[in-house]
């Protein structure tokens, strides 16, 4: 993950970075620039996954950049940290398409209440009245847990096989060979819920939708590691999987991150996984592939 | 007219008073300088005398103001190493920086207050303060001290039609 800090003052870059890592973001990386036309340059050249900007700036402001910024097909997420929290400053800055306004003088708490749902983890208490900008971030529901039937009928009719299944127990991430794991967001990119396939279910699930032979799963179990083929097969099924949530009254969520079984997880993603609560385990079998395990979590 | 209304209209509450002030310049002092020395309001003005800097940010619109902040420059150099969490050498543009995004912070919060502000401008660093323009009065002031210099924060704005000139500049 990685964070752009935009302001024309290093001791504002430096405070506001200080206050990333005291709201427990201590693993992002940070870039900087000084002003918009350098920042809507570094949102190209950095690919950041959250731009955090100053407004008042010489050369281009941060509204600027802004604007130039979705002008150009650029939806990066964007916040404001300005001196200005006025309720026009607000109402224009979430006009423009920006997700909160930072007002200065801030604490770590505001830091780690806006940017948690864009950045995940973080120390945020409950973030219920975080004012950001226009609106407040508790608004919408969270995503129900499907139904087994459901989880069944998806996966039957995905792979083209008759899939069994039965209820389970947790899916273990980490370790080897490790799990895929699909990490699922909101239109305003709050982590919402994760899906997780072990590695026999990836490998299964993946050769079942790519039509492969039932030995090309049997061959990645033996190796302990998934094809290149099986894994983008497996992100196939995890990012199809988002339709389970996407319901009548529900937030409309899609896949945001996917995991290749053995790679590191963020660590919020793994608190999502393990997390009590609100989850749905499930043993699941697919006809002629093998049996695997699936879990559920909503946020 | 009579005098005596004059006076009445002169103590009217203005869009930017001491108290307002003072709280603005609070929440900054526990959110950046919490982990130094406190802070201590006085209730008599300081003069700040000697090498002193000044940073000041504008505020434009229907009221247009002036924000500014005047420190000797010794304590400008201890609040940029607050600021940075440096003690190590520290040049001028950080000092010079440090003070500026102070009045920054200010000033923005000031004129969220400022009933049509237009535009907040950006910091300016000065050995002086800077001569706030005719017409304007002092609206709130604050005077502290902090790490035993003298910390003065003034918001000048343009007097409105409904205020009293006696204090105009």
């Amino acid at each position: 993950m990685k964070a752009l800090v935009v302001d024309d003052s290093r001791v504002m870059r430096q405070i506001v970075i200080r206050t990333l890592r005291q709201a427990g973001f201590d693993w992002v990386d940070v870039v900087q620039a000084e002003n918009g036309r350098e920042g809507f340059e570094a949102v190209r050249a950095e690919q950041p996954d959250i731009v955090l900007s100053d407004w008042n700036m010489p050369e281009a402001s941060g509204y600027e950049m802004l604007q130039n910024l979705r002008a150009s097909g650029q939806d990066v997420p964007f916040g404001f940290v300005t001196s200005e929290g006025s309720e026009d400053m607000r109402e224009k800055a979430a006009a423009a398409g920006a997700l909160f306004l930072i007002a200065k003088p801030f604490t770590p708490d505001a830091f780690a209440a806006a940017l948690a749902p864009v950045l995940g983890g973080g120390s945020a208490a409950a973030p219920a009245e975080v004012a950001t900008a226009g609106r407040c971030v508790s608004e919408s529901g969270t995503s129900p847990l499907p139904s087994n039937l459901a989880v069944r009928n998806l996966l039957s009719d995905l792979l083209g096989r008759d899939v069994e299944v039965s209820p389970g127990t947790p899916t273990a991430v980490g370790g080897a060979p490790g799990s895929a794991v699909g990490l699922y967001v909101d239109d305003r990119l709050r982590s919402s819920a994760v899906v997780v396939f072990d590695f026999a279910l990836a490998a299964h699930a993946g050769a079942a939708i790519g039509l492969l032979p039932p030995g090309a799963s049997e061959a990645a179990l033996e190796d302990g590691e998934l094809s290149a083929a099986l894994r983008q097969n497996a992100n196939e099924v995890l990012n199809i999987m988002a339709s389970l949530f996407n319901v009548e009254g529900a937030p409309h969520l899609k896949l945001h991150a996917a995991y290749a079984p053995g790679e590191v997880l963020r660590p919020d993603v793994v608190e999502a996984c393990t997390r009590t609560g609100s989850r749905l385990d499930l043993a699941v079998e697919v006809a002629r592939y093998g049996k695997g395990k699936l879990s559920v979590v909503t946020l | 007219m009579s005098q005596d209304v004059v006076e009445l209209e002169g103590l009217e509450p203005d869009a930017v008073e001491d108290e307002a002030l003072a709280q603005i310049v609070d929440q900054m002092w526990e959110s950046y300088f919490a982990a130094s020395e406190p802070f201590l309001p006085s209730f008599e003005p300081l003069e700040v005398t000697g090498d002193v800097l000044c940073a000041s940010v504008g505020i434009t619109g229907a009221r247009p103001g002036l924000v500014t902040v005047t420190v000797p420059r010794a304590a400008g150099r201890s609040l940029a190493a607050v600021l940075l969490s440096e003690d190590g050498d520290l040049d001028d543009e950080d000092v010079y920086d440090a003070l500026g995004e102070v009045a920054n912070i200010i000033g923005g919060n000031v004129k969220a207050l400022v009933p049509d502000a237009g535009a907040l401008g950006l910091p300016a660093i000065a050995a002086a303060p800077p001569l706030p323009r005719t017409g304007s009065r002092c609206a709130a002031r604050l005077d502290a001290v902090w790490q035993g210099h003298p910390v003065s924060f003034v918001v000048w704005l343009a007097g409105s039609a409904a205020t009293a000139p006696a204090t105009e500049v």
